[in-house]
């Protein structure tokens, strides 16, 4: 597959500040309180397809502010083919909502066209790298535009990788021309998981690549550090934040808080200090 | 190992979890003293498991209610072995419940069970069901009367209707109440399944207006969607009333000769 004809090699980041995900909890307060939050991501396949409530409320929360479309099903790794649904449901859903950003994750997910609904690691080889690549380059073509691919925690590695996962990422966007959404938390757990050098990993990432950062919270399980999303950003993770915004810049960023979800003013909270981490690290730059 | 064949073997030590770890597992999957390859493999086998109990719930509260959280769970694991998700949404894995509930319900076996996860399931698609504008009785009531019986009425997406064998109106409103759960009881019911607004309503009907439901939903002419009502003037108003209320409850979007 050739290089997409309708944008140019490079990602433009998008100036965005610091949002919130939507979750069915806050939705009556959000309207409600109108809290100061800039922008807001929505889990793609939640509003694929769909009318309603559910519809509605991403297309009012579109009204006032900027939306992320992310999402968690494209497969983007796997060796069956892309869902043309899948597809054809996410262009619908990009047309109608005009997101500021759409992206997904670097994993597989879907085998003989049956879904796990989990975010599963891929082999770091030059197989995976050409095959995912091309996918990408698939993706873009029919949405029209760049997606950002954003690394997922993971708690085993392939004996078959030869390149460490940033490299991969790094190599990854290059040559599909994509954009990175890169998970600081992620980082962390896997660096944790796999006994990798996390400053390696952010200074393995292209920065100009980088059009949006994740961060959450993680529970420790005695051997391994588990991706929960339930709970507020731990120091070590604020740490590694701050050194990721004196490589990238100001970068969109996004708490992701799903479980044990907190009332919104917490939440709105949480934001607010990565906004203040953020300004103390380009002060410090 | 090349990609296509890693992700089958992960595919299945993750999907179909068994009490040993082949020895194919030490090959592919890095480990660590503190951490095996199966202990990792565990973390994914859960996040599978558990998910999949989760969205379940999502959509089948009641259901969940009735067997409890440990049947639920068991309920879950048999019906994941015999159907796994074939939707990018999670939100679609439990499409296939009631009728595996129909073939396979769990024991001690409550024979309602396949029928109340249908109407569940009913009632969740209609949740999330594409929106279109509903006719109302003004519109209709522009329409001439003598075009009436060659119409076809056009519903809105959310509108549905299931029949099902056992008293489910009952235990529903059990759970519902928190009341003490009926003895089931064999029957046949006949529901409506629709969204107002953003609300999703069940109302019972009886088989006459399931059957006429069913030839409208299909676009069969007015005429046709009448006859189960049976001849006369008393049918005929019966039927008028059946077909006033569903325009007025907006299950109906257009009507179209």
């Amino acid at each position: 597959m050739g290089v997409s004809p309708f944008f140019l090699m490079g990602y433009d980041k998008v100036t965005l500040g610091h949002g919130i995900g939507l979750r069915n909890k806050h939705v009556p307060k959000y309207f409600a309180a109108k809290p100061p939050v800039a922008w807001v991501e929505a889990i793609s396949e939640n509003f694929m397809g769909v009318g309603g409530r559910v519809g509605a409320v991403l297309e009012k929360v579109r009204r006032d502010v900027p939306v992320a479309l992310h999402g968690v099903s494209l497969s983007i790794g796997a060796t069956d083919p892309l869902s043309k649904r899948h597809l054809r449901e996410l262009k619908e859903l990009v047309d109608r909502i005009d997101p500021a950003i759409v992206s997904d994750h670097l994993c597989w997910g879907s085998h003989g066209g049956r879904y796990v609904h989990d975010l599963l690691p891929l082999p770091f080889t030059e197989e995976s790298l050409r095959h995912v690549v091309d996918r990408v380059k698939e993706v873009q073509d029919v949405l029209r535009r760049q997606i950002l691919l954003e690394n997922v925690s993971s708690y085993l590695t392939l004996s078959d990788s030869t390149l460490t996962e940033w490299d991969f990422l790094a190599e990854l966007a290059a040559r599909a021309d994509c954009g990175i959404l890169l998970d600081v938390n992620n980082i962390y757990v896997s660096a944790t998981n796999h006994r990798f050098d996390a400053r390696e990993y952010l200074d393995g990432i292209p920065a100009d690549r980088v059009g949006q950062i994740h961060l959450a919270g993680h529970r420790d399980e005695g051997a391994y550090l588990f991706d929960t999303h339930d709970g507020p950003v731990c120091p070590d993770v604020w740490a590694l934040y701050a050194l990721a915004i004196q490589k990238l810049g100001a970068t969109p960023t996004l708490i992701e808080w799903d479980d044990n979800v907190p009332e919104l003013e917490r939440l709105v909270e949480e934001s607010e200090l990565a906004r203040k981490a953020e300004q103390q690290a380009l002060e410090t730059r | 190992m090349k990609l296509a064949a890693t992700q089958k073997v992960l595919w299945k030590l993750i999907t179909e979890p068994g009490p040993r770890t082949p020895p194919e597992v030490a090959r592919i999957i890095d480990e660590t003293p503190a951490f095996s390859a199966r202990q990792r493999l565990t973390v994914y086998a859960d996040m599978y498991f558990w998910r999949n109990v989760g969205a379940l719930q999502n959509d089948f509260p009641k259901l969940s209610e009735l067997l409890g959280d440990q049947g639920f769970a068991a309920l879950t694991r048999r019906y994941l072995k015999a159907h796994r998700s074939q939707h990018h949404d999670l939100g679609q894995a439990g499409w296939q419940l009631p009728a595996f509930l129909k073939r396979s319900a769990p024991r001690p076996s409550r024979g309602d069970l396949a029928g109340l996860a249908a109407l569940e399931w009913a009632r969740a698609g209609a949740y999330v069901a594409k929106d279109a504008a509903p006719l109302t009785l003004g519109d209709m009531a522009k329409l001439p009367p003598a075009k009436f019986p060659k119409l076809r009425l056009g519903f809105v997406p959310s509108a549905r209707v299931l029949a099902v064998n056992h008293d489910v109106a009952a235990t529903w409103a059990a759970v519902e109440n928190k009341t003490k759960v009926p003895r089931v009881r064999r029957t046949r019911q006949y529901f409506v399944v629709w969204r107002k607004g953003f609300e999703v309503f069940h109302s019972r009907v009886d088989a006459r207006e399931f059957k006429a439901l069913g030839l409208a939903l299909e676009g069969r002419r007015i005429a046709e969607v009448l006859a189960p009502f049976g001849q006369g003037p008393r049918a005929a108003q019966v039927a008028f009333t059946a077909i006033g209320s569903w325009v007025r409850e907006e299950m109906v979007s257009s009507a179209r000769s």
